[in-house]
């Protein structure tokens, strides 16, 4: 997946190409690294180490981690709130600080940073002004957000009064006002009751249907199990997995069978099979893990050994750093 | 008025150097700016990587500047609007409550109500407009990075310079339309102030008809001499604090006119509403609105004439000269001995028939000073002539004939004093080289005079010993009126100029400074453009070396100096290295900063243009246009810094 890991050190320069653009890689990082610093130049705090990440056309891709460990620095990096301390990053092959890049992306915060004293209607048509959209389109792109985040009844009433929930489904409207081909979700279920979780599922579906390319970090790690393809867990700015979902909670070392209508006799020469090469027989099929038990084990482990991990599905072991 | 400055815009443009300074200014900031941010991202990242970003944020500025889209800026602003129209009807309600306020103590019973009207409302409109540009664009990009809304909006294809050039218009248009309405309440609060009529104070009967006065212009014509009417004993009633004097006026013609004198700087017009049957004397008057308040005057100031200063001044024996000093040092006249040949010449040009709508009389306008050196007759003022001369051509002078002619008349000091020349001149001298003079000449002022548009007006006193004082805005030609609201409109462009020149800079400061930080150092920045011309003299004297010659105190350094150890201004610093250490810093290093800081900020006293209309003159729309151009040349500056600055920050880290 991603190409030979760049060796650069911290600093090295941000030089942005993008001669071996290809299309269907919508993000690209290479050994992005933040380091936030104070007034003086003094780094405090390494929240991003080194990390190498590409994000294919349709995925849904989910960016996990423990509270602290690197989600949030990564996607504002991505957008370009945020300048590298080292490494690179790309979004549809244009440096990440280019501005027309944002044609093409919707971004909800980790909190709805948003104006208390407009209205729902004229939030979204604030920020369909800011896509130079002509009024008529604004007015009917509005309407159907406020209609699909289930707003309809409070559209008119100013945000200071909204619930976080509230607050949260407008800003997810917000997002996709434009219409996005890439869309970022900094925890988008937080502050949801039950069936608007149960709706943001649906639409993240509904959007990798449409083709676009979703880009979430989640601590319901049932919901992402649900909706994303691939995933990365991120521990203290430190990349400690990337692969598929299906693949990543796959359990290799055990097989399980479940057949129907199969006779005594069969079951008995299965049997027989199992006990000639010293196995006994539960059932047969591949278990699932879930992505809650994985993503404990891992941070355990990491917790246990500092240090990079091996990556399952990344075709490259990361081993140098 | 005190007119010191006569500028014209391409003057002041191009040989004061207005241009120049901006063009250096701009540069200075330029080479500043590269130098900076090179400095800071080769600190982070090495020289070779701070070249690449710093040529790279240059070279995105012409997509920004190119790429903007109105829709957008619009939509910024507008936000910006939305977000601080409760302080919008704050101020309104502040200013409307002012005016309230203020209706109590201005009253109509000063010599000049309307001085005190404009005074008071341009100072109020002008702090107000101040206070409330700078609150708004001071808090609101800084609280947007804060509250974080910012993200939301950066992360849409917006440019850097989309949000700060929208901002800037949102609350240009909002402090427009505020100052619209402060410009309107107070407008219609001063007209409605100064607006009265009165009525007779007691009937007039038959044993009190009002007198008769000698209230003749020396030529017999009106407008009258309202001085005539301080004879009579028949008043007004008091309204707006004053009365006025009234009484009849007998004109040339065997009619006769009823006058009230003028009070407050106005007379009223006078109507008879009846008369007595018998003596057909007026027995009830009604009374027009004041006139005289509120004008715009236009003046047409001297010039110079190729190399002939606009005014210049002969000593008594003819010799050019400076004027005599008469002691005093703030006084910006300059004096001519009576009695003798000293003289003040002033020279006109451009008085055309076509400018004074071909009337059969020109107004010439007199703001002279008089000292006197002894006390003379109290009651009569000082006698003094102005003679009028056509201009010949140089080539011509041996045969050209020098028309002239004199007009005697008494100063009235402290006012404007309007003398009406009638365009048929009587009693005018012929003088040719080489000829006796023609005496008793006739005269058509406009085609004898100033055939071409040009004149000399000579100004003598006639008094022994009484000194006539008079500077370039001393005499004019009064063309006429232009209308007072229509002038007052131009005075609040002035306070929009600033309006606009305080956000742009309020708002440059925001894109890197916090809210409380911004309105300190906006504030700063103003209080230094006020005191820029102080600033320059102290400069000037501390720098040149020569201290005890000029200021008093020092620099800022020996100031504070003096200031902790209460020192005495006239007391010299001992001798040591510690006053070596304080000139040095004060002579080499703050005032020769602070002097070239002055350039780049804005003179803000200049945008005040009140005086113009308390004193009743139309503005100078030379002094507008440069008015204006600073504000838009300060303000165009201030939004390039603040679209680099905001754009080499990083939004998510603060
Ligand atoms: N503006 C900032 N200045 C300094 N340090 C910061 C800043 N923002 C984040 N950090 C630090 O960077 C690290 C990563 O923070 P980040 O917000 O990316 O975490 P996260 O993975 O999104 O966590 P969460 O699950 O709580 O949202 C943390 O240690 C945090 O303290
Ligand atoms: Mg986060």
């Amino acid at each position: 997946m991603v190409s030979a890991t760049s060796q650069a050190p911290a600093g090295a320069p941000l030089v942005q190409t993008n001669v071996d653009y290809d299309p269907n890689v919508v993000i690209d990082t290479q050994n992005l690294t933040k380091v936030y610093s104070d007034f003086w130049g003094r780094s405090k705090v390494r929240a991003l180490k080194g990390l190498d990440l590409e994000v294919r056309k349709g995925e849904v891709f989910g960016l996990l981690g423990p509270n602290g460990s690197g989600k949030s620095t990564t996607i504002k990096l991505l957008l370009g709130l945020l300048f590298p301390s080292g490494g690179r990053a790309t979004i549809f092959g244009k440096p990440t600080t280019e501005v027309s890049k944002n044609e093409r992306i919707g971004y909800l915060p980790e909190e709805s940073y948003l104006y208390r004293f407009l209205t729902a209607e004229e939030t979204l048509d604030f920020y369909g002004r800011l896509f130079d959209m002509p009024s008529d389109l604004r007015r009917e792109r509005a309407a159907k957000l406020i209609e699909k985040v289930g707003l309809k009844w409070a559209r008119r009433r100013p945000l200071r009064e909204y619930s976080k929930g509230m607050t949260r489904r407008i800003g997810l409207a917000q997002a996709l006002i434009n219409d996005p081909d890439l869309v970022m979700l900094d925890e988008p279920t937080s502050g949801l009751d039950p069936l608007g979780t149960r709706e943001m599922k649906d639409l993240i579906l509904e959007l990798k249907e449409q083709g676009k390319t979703v880009v979430m970090c989640s601590h319901l790690l049932a919901d992402v199990q649900d909706v994303c393809d691939r995933i990365a867990i991120l521990y203290q700015g430190e990349l400690k997995e990337m692969g598929r979902v299906d693949e990543l909670l796959e359990v290799t070392n055990q097989q399980q069978i479940r057949v129907e209508g199969l006779t005594k006799d069969a079951q008995a020469k299965i049997a027989e099979i199992l006990a000639q090469s010293g196995g006994k027989m539960l059932d047969v099929s591949s278990p699932k893990n879930t992505l809650e038990n994985l993503f404990l084990d891992i941070i355990r482990e990491s917790q246990a050994r500092p240090g990079a991990r091996g990556i399952i599905g990344s075709g490259d072991d990361n081993g140098g750093r | 008025m005190v007119v010191e400055e006569f500028r014209s815009f391409s003057d002041w443009l191009l040989t004061e150097g207005a241009l120049l300074t901006f063009v250096f200014v701009a540069a200075f900031c330029a080479v500043t700016g590269l130098l900076l941010g090179f400095l800071v991202s080769s600190f982070r990242h090495g020289p070779g990587e701070a070249f690449y970003a710093v040529s790279q944020t240059v070279f995105q500025a012409v997509p920004d500047a190119f790429g903007m889209k109105f829709r957008r800026i619009w939509a910024i602003g507008r936000l910006a609007m939305k977000e601080n129209f409760r302080l919008f009807l704050v101020t309104l309600i502040i200013f409307v409550t002012s005016l309230a306020v203020a209706g109590w103590f201005i009253g109509g019973g000063g010599k000049y109500p309307e001085r005190s009207y404009v005074s008071f409302l341009f100072f109020a409109a002008q702090i107000l407009i101040s206070i409330f540009a700078v609150l708004v664009s001071a808090f609101s990009l800084p609280n947007d990075i804060l509250s974080k809304t910012i993200y939301t909006v950066v992360t849409k294809p917006v440019r850097a310079s989309e949000v700060v050039l929208g901002r800037f218009v949102g609350f240009a248009v909002l402090g427009t339309v505020l100052l619209t309405f402060v410009g309107a309440l107070s407008y219609v609060f001063m007209v409605r102030g100064i607006n009265h009529t009165h009525e007779l104070s007691e009937e007039i009967t038959a044993d009190k008809w009002l007198p008769i006065v000698d209230g003749f212009t020396p030529d017999g014509r009106r407008p009258f001499d309202p001085r005539a009417v301080f004879e009579s004993t028949v008043l007004t009633t008091r309204n707006n604090d004053h009365v006025h004097r009234i009484a009849i006026v007998v004109l040339d013609d065997g009619t006769f006119d009823v006058v009230a004198d003028e009070t407050a700087g106005h007379t009223h017009s006078v109507e008879v509403v009846e008369t007595d049957p018998e003596t057909q004397r007026p027995k009830v008057v009604s009374f027009g609105p004041p006139r005289g308040n509120l004008r715009a005057r236009q003046p047409i100031y001297s010039t110079p004439r190729g190399d002939l200063p606009a005014l210049s001044l002969t000593d008594e024996n003819g010799a050019l000269n400076n004027g005599v000093n008469v002691g005093e040092i703030w006084d910006y006249h300059k004096y001519i001995q009576g009695g003798t040949q000293a003289t003040a010449t002033f020279r006109f040009s451009g008085i055309t028939p076509q400018r004074f709508a071909n009337t059969d009389s020109v107004n010439v306008d007199l703001n002279l000073a008089v000292f006197r050196t002894h006390i003379g007759d109290l009651r009569r003022r000082i006698e003094a002539e102005i003679e009028l001369r056509n201009v010949v051509d140089v080539a011509e002078t041996e045969t050209a004939q020098v028309k002239s002619v004199k007009i005697p008349f008494e100063t009235e000091e402290f006012k404007v004093q309007t003398l009406t020349i009638p365009r048929k001149l009587k009693n005018g001298t012929i003088r040719t080289v080489g000829q006796p003079d023609q005496v008793n000449q006739e005269f058509d002022f406009f085609e004898d005079i100033v055939p071409n548009g040009e004149l000399d007006l000579v100004v003598r006193c006639i008094d022994q010993k009484q000194y006539l004082g008079v500077a370039r805005a001393s005499i004019y030609f009064h063309a006429g009126d232009s209308s007072f609201g229509w002038n007052y409109l131009r005075g609040f462009l002035g306070i929009w100029a600033q309006m606009l020149a305080i956000i742009a800079l309020s708002v440059a400061l925001s894109t890197f400074l916090k809210g409380p930080v911004v309105l300190i150092g906006s504030v700063g920045v103003i209080v230094f453009g006020y005191s820029a011309k102080f600033i320059l003299f102290v400069a000037d004297s501390v720098i040149g070396g020569d201290r005890l010659a000029d200021v008093w105190g020092g620099g800022p350094t020996e100031a504070l100096y003096r200031l902790v150890t209460q020192m005495n201004l006239q007391h010299p610093l001992p001798i040591g290295l510690g006053s070596d250490i304080i000139e040095f810093v004060d002579a080499k290093v703050l005032l020769p900063g602070m002097k070239s800081l002055s350039f780049a900020v804005p003179r803000f006293e200049n945008f005040n243009l009140a005086n113009y209309l308390a004193y009743g003159y139309a503005i100078d729309n030379h002094m507008l246009m440069i008015n204006l151009t600073t504000a838009f040349a300060f303000a165009v500056g201030m939004l390039i810094i603040g679209y680099f600055c905001f754009k080499t920050r990083e939004i998510a880290a603060a």
